[in-house]
């Protein structure tokens, strides 16, 4: 038995065309689908515009690159992994500049409070400004490839 | 005999820290995963750079990775991340268009001879879903779940996106 369709329903019908040819389930029956395209002239010619352009990408492959990512994503692993020695060094070394600029201003009482609040701030920016830049800003091999053949 | 290893092995030693055994995954689905990246940049480099920086979060994120499932389609999220970030613009997913009137319908093998040109010049995402639905095939419901939007609107963006190939394809 086929279901009533409007001719409003042109849009489900051609999903559902679609989806019969994908070899999925669908709301309409393949009776449906033939039983208003007998009738609607648009949605039979969209229909069949849409089954060829399938039948074309069934024979469609894959654009294959064959690279092998593997060596750079070790260099890339590998300076990552540097990267976060550095970073934890950076702020160690930031922590202890500004327990000595403290330690300073509290020993030597100094006189200058603009510069006592901009030093501290300003090795705060610049180190959380190198940190924050990327980690993995390595040119790949790909790349370079690339620049060197425009160059 | 040379032993292979499995999925599930090399994230254990990864975790423990033997990034060598990240070589195992990323030897056996580069080829997938650049492909994939191809198909959803548009060009070599940028799949390839994204293809690398998605292998560099999966390593960085495997003990986010749950052992019961398969490591692709957990990279793929990764991988399909870095390829929006690297596409143009008016490449990218955006909230539904209108979509184009249909064309005339093709008919005959010479009328396909640019393809491959049309499907170069979709939008990623509708790129995406035809090359998963018609080159990987997955289903809907698989679509459906990696992808995260509902089956009817994996059906509707299929449809449109074929609808729009087709008519790139005739103009």
């Amino acid at each position: 038995m086929t279901t009533e369709i409007q001719p409003s329903d042109c849009d489900e019908v051609r999903l559902a065309a679609l989806a019969h040819l994908d070899g999925e389930p669908a709301r309409l029956t393949a009776d449906d689908v033939a039983a208003h395209t007998a009738g609607c002239g648009p949605c039979r010619a969209a229909i069949a515009g849409l089954t060829t352009l399938h039948r074309a990408l069934e024979h469609e492959n894959y654009e294959r690159l064959d690279i092998d990512l593997w060596p750079d994503v070790r260099q890339r692993l590998g300076s990552a992994a540097s990267y976060r020695g550095a970073e934890a060094a950076a702020f160690l070394g930031l922590t202890a500049v500004l327990v000595a600029w403290r330690l300073a201003q509290l020993l030597l009482d100094w006189p200058a409070p603009v510069v006592n609040s901009i030093v501290p701030l300003v090795l705060i920016v610049a180190v959380v400004g190198w940190i924050t830049g990327d980690p993995f800003a390595i040119r790949s091999s790909t790349q370079l490839r690339q620049q060197e053949g425009a160059l | 005999m040379k032993k292979v290893m499995h999925d599930v092995e090399a994230i254990r030693r990864c975790r423990e820290g033997e990034v060598e055994a990240f070589r195992h995954l990323v030897h056996r689905y580069q080829r997938r995963a650049l492909a994939h990246a191809r198909a959803l940049t548009g060009n070599d480099a940028d799949a390839a750079d994204a293809a690398q920086s998605a292998f560099l979060d999966a390593f960085r994120h495997l003990r986010r990775f749950d052992e019961t499932r398969e490591f692709y389609p957990w990279f793929y999220v990764l991988l399909r991340n870095r390829c929006f970030k690297r596409v143009r613009p008016q490449d990218r997913p955006s909230a539904d268009e209108p979509v184009e009137p249909v064309a005339p319908a093709v008919h005959s093998p010479e009328d396909l001879y640019d393809l491959r040109t049309a499907l170069d010049r979709l939008r990623a995402d509708e790129r995406e879903l035809i090359v998963l639905k018609h080159l990987d095939g997955w289903t809907y419901d698989e679509l459906a779940e990696r992808l995260e939007i509902p089956r009817g609107t994996v059906m509707s963006r299929l449809f449109h996106a074929r609808q729009r190939l087709k008519a790139l394809m005739s103009a």
